[in-house]
């Protein structure tokens, strides 16, 4: 007989830093989109708004960042976004597997979650490259354009505004296509919502065998 | 064409094939420099009794559009005789004397411009050309130079030279312009005309209007369909637009401007990876429904 266990998983630090961080991610990829596509028709918020909502949802989500640098490095937390380099190559293989072939037969995960490894290998790398460098890089740019008297004046003929906003918009946009993975990925747990469930109240659900 | 506009159109062109027979002017021999080179030189106008300062830079006169003329050839033959006598203070000199409407100059075009806008309408036949440019030192920036910063500057001095006046002008300019993000960034990348005249024709235009006429959308430069291409960046070469791809590339010279500075092949290939991206994420959503069914 299969029951259901739960694990506290996600600490009240964690989930509010997640909480705050998706929905400032939202509002700047929905402004970011109507900055970069402004015209007379706005095609989600006018640009005067839209300008406004991205540097205050800029800076909050850069505080919470700050936040969770922080508390992620003293609570131990960082080694979580560290994939082992030992059978890395061979542990992404068969999680990739898993999403490609096992997922739609049915076959148990290869790296079921735990506290100890709340990661499979393929979102250790991912959130280890997003986490650790893309997400600063899109707030160091943005910090860039927020206050462009800091930046250098001229870079191989070009402004270093010039420079700095062309990597916050790439960087902006993938960040866009990770978040929609990162959704997707959430649909994936136990259940559809199982997982959005765990993030919020911090128990994930198991399936244990009697 | 009557006599007298053939006989203006020959002493233009006698000036004209003068100057580049013989060059540029040598402001050292011109003798009026003697005494207009000393920077403390005024007089108090008879008829205003203003002090009018009569300095003139030769340094800045052989950089001028004007290098090429002698003092005489605009003002009267009389100054040659000093001290100058009294009636010449009431001299005229107007630039459509040489810059009537034709294949170079809009002078005419200007003029009418110029007297639909507000300076006009408020100090009526006294705001003359020389309120704002001094042909003694004037030069064409925006048309010529490539270095946009240079021509901001250049061209919103004219503007300055009034307007950083609060007791002349009885207003603040930080103060109106706080609505301006970056305001300091906004007037070292843009004209003030850029956002103060009213486009009208190919010209710079000279049409400024009151100040509630002014833009104060941002979407009007910080789009695809940015004025700045009709103000500013309307002298640059249309091919400059095209390189690398970027849509309004010509504003790429100093600058990024949010929400006109776009790239095709950036446009392009970001939409594909959305598309493959949604499509992966549906394809995979349709084979994991379809699999937990049939399980």
């Amino acid at each position: 007989m299969t029951t259901i266990h739960k694990e506290y998983m996600y600490p009240l630090w964690l989930r509010i830093w997640h909480i705050v961080n998706g929905i400032m991610f939202l509002f700047l990829i929905l402004t970011g989109i109507s900055l970069q596509y402004a015209g007379e028709n706005a095609i989600l918020v006018s640009y005067e708004n839209a300008i406004k909502i991205h540097n205050i949802c800029g800076v909050i989500l850069a505080l919470n960042y700050a936040f969770f640098v922080i508390v992620n490095f003293i609570s131990g937390n960082f080694r979580q976004y560290l994939p082992p380099i030992k059978g890395l190559i061979g542990n992404s293989i068969k999680q990739a597997r898993y999403y490609l072939w096992g997922m739609f037969n049915g076959e148990p995960k290869p790296f079921p979650t735990s506290k100890e490894m709340k990661f499979n290998p393929l979102q250790q790398i991912a959130y280890f490259k997003v986490m650790y460098f893309i997400l600063p890089l899109s707030i160091i740019s943005g910090l860039g354009l927020l206050l462009p008297e800091i930046l250098i004046d001229e870079f191989l003929g070009e402004s270093g505004l010039f420079y700095t906003a062309i990597v916050h918009t790439i960087v902006g946009f993938f960040l866009s296509l990770f978040m929609l993975g990162h959704i997707y990925l959430g649909t994936t747990g136990r259940t559809m919502s199982a997982n959005f469930k765990a993030i919020l109240t911090g128990y994930e659900e198991h399936e244990k065998e009697d | 064409m009557t006599h007298k506009k053939t006989a203006r159109i020959l002493t233009v062109l006698l000036i004209v094939f003068f100057s580049i027979s013989f060059g540029q002017v040598d402001t050292d021999e011109i003798m009026c420099f003697d005494c207009h080179s000393d920077d403390t030189l005024t007089k108090v106008d008879s008829l205003t009794k203003r002090t009018v300062n009569l300095f003139v830079s030769p340094e800045k006169y052989k950089q001028s559009i004007h290098k090429n003329l002698t003092c005489t050839d605009c003002h009267s033959e009389e100054f040659e005789e000093a001290p100058h006598p009294e009636d010449l203070a009431k001299e005229e000199i107007s630039c459509l004397d040489c810059h009537e409407d034709g294949e170079v100059f809009k002078f005419e075009t200007i003029q009418a411009q110029v007297e639909k806008g507000i300076h006009f309408q408020k100090l009526g036949d006294d705001f003359t050309c020389f309120v704002c440019h001094d042909p003694h030192n004037f030069h064409i920036s925006a048309r010529f130079s490539d270095d946009i910063k240079s021509t901001v500057q250049y061209d919103n001095s004219f503007c300055m030279n009034c307007h950083k006046d609060e007791e002349k002008t009885g207003k603040h300019l930080n103060l109106i312009h706080e609505f301006l993000p970056h305001k300091e960034r906004h007037w070292n990348a843009v004209r003030c005309i850029d956002c103060h005249a009213q486009i009208e024709g190919e010209i710079v235009s000279h049409m400024i209007g009151a100040k509630e006429t002014a833009v104060r959308t941002c979407v009007e430069c910080h789009s695809q369909d940015s004025r700045l291409l009709q103000t500013l960046y309307a002298f640059k070469s249309k091919e400059e637009r095209k390189e690398k791809g970027f849509i309004n590339g010509v504003i790429l010279n100093d600058s990024y401007v949010i929400g006109a500075t776009r790239n095709y092949f950036f446009n392009v290939f970001s939409i594909i990876l959305l598309f493959l991206t949604i499509a992966g994420i549906s394809i995979h959503l349709f084979f994991r429904i379809k699999s937990k069914k049939e399980r």
